[in-house]
């Protein structure tokens, strides 16, 4: 029922109006794509803070997927709480994420599954801790887990663990003059920093060290730049399809070095962007679903969505049955507090896929670090340097 | 011989002709209504999907790519008939607002269409580079060259030398002037607006199989497009052309010779410094943008 009925003649200000409808329509549409009512009080709401819009949308659909296939296995009520999926969309933009996790901490969830994008959990993760909802990240920057955060869990090995153990394998190959080029983004950067000081612990000095701006089209100056450095191997560190986008550019003014990146490069965007370009690369991989390890998980996956699962995909699982887990442990009411000490407490297998279990920082204990290369189109894992949980 | 800087030159002439045909299609509809688009770029974005839509349901690629542009050209003259021009009357500010809107929603409709997961269109022609006179082009940078020169300079002959190119300057320097002609404005702004949608489908089509089909692909090629369009002088699609070439070649050149840093630095230094020595562009008309102001 409306508080006030107004007495006065209608005037048609249709346009106006109209204006102000459609504004108001987009602004809801950019903020929250859920609501936090709770209608039975058994409701646990896991906040879905990931990216449903912008250059990596595709994540925010991997994790609606990945919960959704996790909910197939354990059921959509765990130990007496009925699960709700909130989403909000970070964007993968840090001020967006901050919005949503805001709006998400406002809507009483008891956990946050992501952000994802490196920038945006550094820039939220403070909001979790002081509302003591543990925030779930599939984010890569060693600084996440190093700010001495309570509620902070990552599921993949930091990329100072994973470009270390790339480091190791290119020189290990006879790579000496490797150039490096990352994006400008926080994980970028990241990248960028930890493939260096990966390089620099093996001794090697990159040849050049460039940075460039996500979503760029044109990478020939930075390419040429490499050309003149005279690398044997170029590290592109950033979100696909650029990475192999920059790749092809190389191999368009005739650099033919090694490529090596992250995982992203071996994903189905980057194969299909520049299939030539990225052939023979090599990249560190926290999953690969060539490795025989992860088999019944990609089947699984395959056969509900009819595509090849990628690294985030795995990642948004691992982030639901965390949450999933750690709820069959607790007793009454649940409470981010609760939840966040039991997620401490796991040491559960997953279905033979790897084992959840957390150091004192929040990192995985039992992380799965492969190198990979792509042949003939497809991603396959040349060394497992995972350590033995 | 040191071809560094030659190759970078010739590099950033072939990625700054595609700049410049997103530019016109912001300088044609300026230069008619004096209203900027910002949602060219997603313009862009929509032509290459719409060129995947119509390999997908069979079209060989040089038809999709024509539909494609033909359709997109039509959906922004319609556009510009039911969401813009009711509110010319109102100043253009509120028209180009109205554009932010419409780059919203064009990025939502194609991720709701076709799904946030990149896709591929494939290359008119072979992509594979090779080495002439010491310098690496690929036919394919040599085609959009040329296509882009040629659209360009077709638009300049429209613009130019056509009554409807006369037609559309007259309107954008006096509307009643022109309806006093015998002109009428409304035909000629859905035209300009129908132009550049198709200028925009195209330069989609060309950079697609370089980039890559992502809904929020066309946002870096609207802000490249639109300095080029500015350094050029909005307006004009000859300084548009010319502004991407110079946009491209400066930030290959800044990589080169500063650090990759200050490439985005530069490109808003060099619209800065445009707008501050010579407002209305290289080759843009003195008191143009004054007009509109």
């Amino acid at each position: 029922m409306r508080s006030s009925v107004s007495t006065r003649p209608a005037r048609r200000r249709p346009r106006r109006v109209g204006v102000f409808v459609v504004a108001a329509l987009m602004a809801a549409g950019c903020g929250s794509s859920g609501t936090g009512a709770s209608t039975e009080s058994t409701e646990v709401k896991i906040g879905f803070v990931v990216p449903y819009s912008g250059v990596v949308a595709k994540y925010g659909q991997d994790a609606n997927h990945a919960w959704q296939l996790a909910l197939e296995k354990y059921g959509n009520t765990v130990n007496g709480y009925k699960l709700e999926q909130v989403k909000f969309d970070e964007k993968c933009q840090p001020a967006a994420a901050v919005r949503a996790v805001r709006q998400a901490l406002g809507a009483d969830v008891v956990a946050l599954l992501g952000p994802t994008c490196s920038g945006d959990v550094l820039a939220t993760l403070q909001a979790a801790a002081q509302a003591k909802v543990p925030l779930i990240t599939q984010a890569y920057a060693p600084d996440i887990t190093a700010r001495n955060s309570e509620y902070i869990w990552r599921m993949p090995a930091s990329d100072e663990v994973l470009n270390a153990n790339l480091a190791k394998f290119l020189k290990a190959e006879g790579f000496t003059k490797i150039g490096v080029a990352h994006d400008t983004t926080g994980f970028g950067q990241a990248e960028g920093q930890t493939i260096v000081a990966g390089l620099k612990a093996v001794g090697i000095t990159p040849v050049a060290n460039l940075s460039y701006t996500v979503g760029a089209t044109d990478f020939s100056g930075e390419a040429q730049k490499m050309k003149s450095a005279g690398a044997d191997a170029v590290c592109l560190m950033g979100y696909d399809p650029d990475t192999a986008r920059f790749a092809f550019q190389l191999r368009q003014l005739g650099v033919q070095a090694q490529i090596c990146s992250n995982q992203a490069i071996s994903y189905a965007t980057s194969l299909k962007t520049a299939p030539d370009a990225v052939e023979g690369a090599y990249f560190y991989a926290p999953f690969l679903a060539d490795d025989d390890r992860f088999k019944p998980f990609v089947d699984a996956w395959r056969a509900k969505y009819n595509e090849t699962v990628d690294t985030e995909g795995y990642m948004y699982y691992l982030s639901a049955v965390t949450i999933i887990e750690a709820l069959k442990t607790i007793d009454g009411e649940v409470t981010g507090e609760k939840l966040n000490e039991a997620i401490g407490k796991l040491s559960v297998d997953v279905q033979g896929l790897t084992r959840l279990a957390f150091s004192d920082t929040g990192d995985p204990k039992c992380p799965t670090v492969l190198v990979g290369t792509v042949s003939k189109g497809k991603p396959k894992v040349v060394q497992d340097d995972s350590p033995s949980c | 011989m040191d071809l560094l800087a030659p190759q970078a030159v010739l590099s950033g002439i072939a990625a700054g002709s595609v700049y410049g045909l997103v530019g016109v299609g912001f300088s044609v509809s300026f230069r008619t209504t004096g209203v900027i688009n910002i949602a060219t770029g997603d313009l862009v974005a929509m032509g290459a999907y719409l060129t995947f839509w119509g390999l997908s349901v069979g079209l060989p690629l040089p038809v999709a790519i024509v539909v494609a542009a033909l359709i997109v050209g039509l959906g922004m003259g319609i556009v510009e008939r039911l969401a813009l021009r009711p509110l010319y009357r109102f100043g253009t500010v509120y028209a180009i607002m109205s554009t932010i809107g419409l780059s919203v929603a064009l990025q939502s409709l194609i991720q709701l269409v076709w799904g946030p997961v990149a896709l591929v269109i494939p290359r008119l022609v072979p992509g594979e580079a090779f080495t002439i006179l010491g310098f690496r082009l690929s036919l394919a940078q040599i085609f959009n060259l040329v296509l882009a020169l040629v659209l360009i300079l077709g638009m300049v002959l429209l613009l130019e030398r056509t009554k409807i190119g006369r037609g559309m300057q007259t309107v954008a320097r006096d509307r009643e002037l022109a309806s006093l002609l015998g002109i009428r404005p409304s035909q000629l702004f859905f035209l300009a607006f129908a132009l550049a949608g198709v200028l925009a489908a195209v330069a989609g089509a060309l950079i697609g199989p370089d980039q890559g089909l992502t809904p929020t692909m066309g946002l870096p090629l609207g802000i490249a497009g639109f300095t080029a369009a500015v350094i050029g002088g909005l307006g004009s699609p000859l300084g548009a052309l010319a502004g991407g070439m110079v946009l491209a070649v400066a930030q290959n050149l800044a990589v080169l010779y500063l650090t990759p840093d200050y490439k985005a630095a530069l490109a808003y230094g060099l619209l800065v410094l445009v707008l501050l020595v010579r407002p209305q562009g290289l080759f843009g008309e003195a008191g143009a943008l004054a007009r509109r102001v």
